[in-house]
């Protein structure tokens, strides 16, 4: 295990696979290293902050994803076009496509993640649960289900048996799937048929395949993961645990690190598992293992996701670590610079995902123009944000627009940090989930650390805002306002078609003027 | 200066003027002294019985939208030419589609009696499939699309003919 298996290639230009948050999150990391940009962008995002930020910037395509960012023939002409190294895909889109990895490798350009082969092996769900039982990881007791006809028909007396052996209540899950799609619970056995069907019609537009298992559903479970980190000398470690159980439809809402959940001892247990689980594929670069917790302490590997996480950003703030800088010494051919004992933890993080969406109607997206944008900040407050005031969030991408991550010496003083960051959280233009992951927070059973993945379900059902407590006051400033905007609508038209000269500065005197040609 | 703003399907007649440094409003007859200054950023600094609050207000159209401490508000600045037009947009017993996507299922058939709550519709919309449910108990009385189309936003889906309460 200890002998070198990659010889120390340094990089030199990295092209991010990626738009949003997320490619921001990496344009700035390069930055910080001294290394060359390349940022790809759909013909909708040419004015996208990751666009901006990079040093070049190749347009590859239509706003749909499937035209642009997941095609893999363009992102890597732009790569040899561009003489990028490496390329680093962040999360969603390319990042845990074997294929790509591969591809990648043909051309010689280095991919920022895995091999394609772990990404096969931990992609392919029932594999990696194959692999993770054999290393001695405790999985959650599952079977696969037999082939659905084309109509997506399963036979139903063999799916019966299997799902009583399973046992109720269980989930219904596709086995190329993430994200929470092609994924159904069946408590009673009724609707056993209809549940395999629709998860394997959902995991077949999602993912292309429609192969779906059963599993055991463990009741109120939190969902814990823990970030480890691999080298190419055979160094396994990991950097603590994230909490996840705030989720709404699978799609987590809020991280936080420790967990609430966790008493030192669970935490070796569950990291040496974590631990295990990345030797058993011999893991190189970031990744996470998923577990589900059950109130009795008894933890069960989920699965492993093959990237970057979103809620990377905890693990951060409390190791001190810079998760994706690691990621690129690691795909450099460097050894991890940390022993396990030498990572340590300080305070506590939370991470809250601003949505596009609107939680008083169904969590529909929002789409439109964000007219305005003020972000809190202050200490201990971290954005990762993909959006700026006049950007257009679109139906084509992910409706998350950026991360509000707090740091404190304890759990409560992030809580209340969170809170108050949010409270300074304005967006207008499109709904957000700001005031709901308020109510969130400042909701008893979370203050509690009560938590598990129903928690939204049972703690918020039907939640309404509670705007109209301000009602009046909204009025009256929108009045007042409004009266401003058209009294200066007016000083403009007395005062004639260009802009009030300020006194103090040249501008006003020197009437018009033209730079580079343009007016 | 007059305004009519719509708030809640209500609207409210709002008479504003400067009054020194200071603004007096008058809302739906009463008197409301406001202090409020405009800060450098945009925001509006309000004095209020409760201290200091601080809010955003951006407009879009006849829209305007106010953020104060983590809240939206959405108003609607009153054209009484144009009055007709938002109520027809309310909308009664049919539902549409509140955003782009693909018709899944339908698994009802026109004349089908249902109750609140009931499936009507499943659409899947940026992978994710969505159940659509009868707001109302009543019979399926016309069905606008079929499985696989592709709607739009604000297309028309399925209409259901409530049920009379006796």
């Amino acid at each position: 295990m200890s002998e070198s298996r990659i010889d120390f290639q340094p990089i030199s230009r990295v092209l991010v696979a990626n738009r949003g948050e997320i490619a921001v999150r990496v344009i700035r990391a390069c930055r910080e290293m001294g290394l060359g940009t390349v940022a790809v962008c759909s013909e909708a995002d040419r004015q996208a902050p990751h666009a901006r930020l990079a040093d070049q910037v190749v347009v590859i395509g239509p706003a749909e994803p499937s035209e642009s960012y997941l095609r893999q023939d363009r992102i890597l002409e732009a790569a040899q076009a561009t003489d990028a190294d490496a390329i680093h895909p962040g999360y969603g889109f390319l990042a845990e496509n074997a294929a790509f990895a591969r591809a990648c490798a043909e051309h010689g350009i280095r991919f920022i993640g895995p091999s394609a082969e772990v990404i096969e092996q931990m992609g392919e769900k029932t594999a990696a649960r194959a692999i993770m039982e054999k290393a001695g990881v405790p999985v959650v007791p599952g079977a696969l289900l037999p082939e659905p006809d084309e109509g997506g028909v399963f036979p139903a007396d063999e799916v019966r048996d299997i799902a009583v052996q399973v046992g109720y209540p269980l989930m219904v899950k596709a086995a190329f799937g993430g994200g929470g799609k092609g994924m159904r619970l069946v408590q009673d056995p009724e609707d056993i048929l209809d549940a395999c069907q629709g998860a394997w019609r959902e995991a077949r537009s999602a993912f292309g395949n429609g192969t779906v298992y059963l599993e055991k559903f463990i009741e109120k479970p939190r969902h814990v993961e823990f970030q480890i980190f691999g080298d190419g000398w055979g160094n396994q470690v990991h950097l603590f645990e994230r909490e996840c159980s705030i989720q709404r439809r699978h799609q987590k809402i809020i991280e936080e690190t420790p967990s609430p959940a966790l008493s030192p001892e669970l935490r070796e247990k569950m990291g040496a598992a974590a631990v295990a689980a990345a030797r058993a594929v011999d893991y190189q670069g970031a990744g996470t293992v998923e577990f589900l917790l059950g109130a009795d302490g008894g933890f069960y590997f989920l699965e492993m996701n093959t990237r970057l996480q979103v809620e990377h950003p905890v693990t951060e703030l409390i190791t001190g670590i810079d998760l994706v800088r690691t990621q690129i010494q690691v795909a450099e051919g460097r050894p991890l610079p940390w022993r396990q004992e030498e990572i340590t933890a300080q305070g506590h993080a939370i991470e809250c995902r601003i949505y596009a969406e609107d939680p008083e109607n169904n969590f529909m997206p929002s789409l439109g123009q964000i007219l305005l944008l003020h972000e809190p900040s202050g200490p201990g407050v971290r954005i990762d944000s993909g959006i700026e005031e006049g950007d257009e969030v679109s139906i084509y991408y992910d409706p998350m627009i950026a991360k509000l991550s707090v740091h404190a010496g304890s759990r409560q003083n992030a809580l209340d940090r969170a809170v108050a960051a949010l409270k300074d959280y304005a967006v207008l233009g499109v709904t957000t989930n700001v005031e709901y992951l308020m109510a969130i927070l400042q909701h008893g059973a979370f203050a509690d650390g009560r938590l598990h993945t129903g928690f939204l379900y049972e703690n918020l059902p039907d939640w309404r805002s509670q705007r109209s407590e301000d009602g009046d006051l909204a009025l009256a400033i929108s009045a007042v306002d409004e009266h401003a905007r058209q009294s200066r609508g007016k000083a403009r038209e007395i005062h004639g078609a260009g802009t009030p000269a300020r006194s103090g500065t040249c501008w006003g005197t020197l009437g018009r003027f033209r730079v580079n040609g343009l007016d | 200066m007059f305004l009519e703003f719509l708030t809640d399907d209500t609207t409210v007649p709002v008479q504003v003027n400067p009054d020194g440094q200071d603004w007096r409003l008058e809302i739906d007859g009463q008197v409301v002294p406001l202090q409020a200054v405009r800060s450098r950023d945009g925001s509006w600094l309000v004095e209020t019985h409760q201290g200091r609050r601080r809010l955003f207000v951006a407009s879009r159209g006849d829209e305007r939208l106010v953020f104060c401490d983590g809240k939206v508000h959405t108003l609607r600045l009153r054209d009484p030419e144009h009055e007709d037009e938002d109520i027809a947009a309310a909308g009664g017993p049919h539902l549409v589609a509140d955003m782009p996507g693909k018709v899944v299922a339908v698994p009802v058939e026109t004349g089908q009696i249902v109750k609140v709550g009931h499936t009507v519709l499943i659409i899947e919309s940026m992978k994710m499939e969505t159940e659509l449910a009868a707001p109302v108990a009543g019979t399926v009385a016309t069905i606008h699309v079929s499985p696989g189309q592709v709607v739009g936003m604000g297309d028309p889906l399925l209409d259901i003919t409530p049920d009379v309460e006796e």
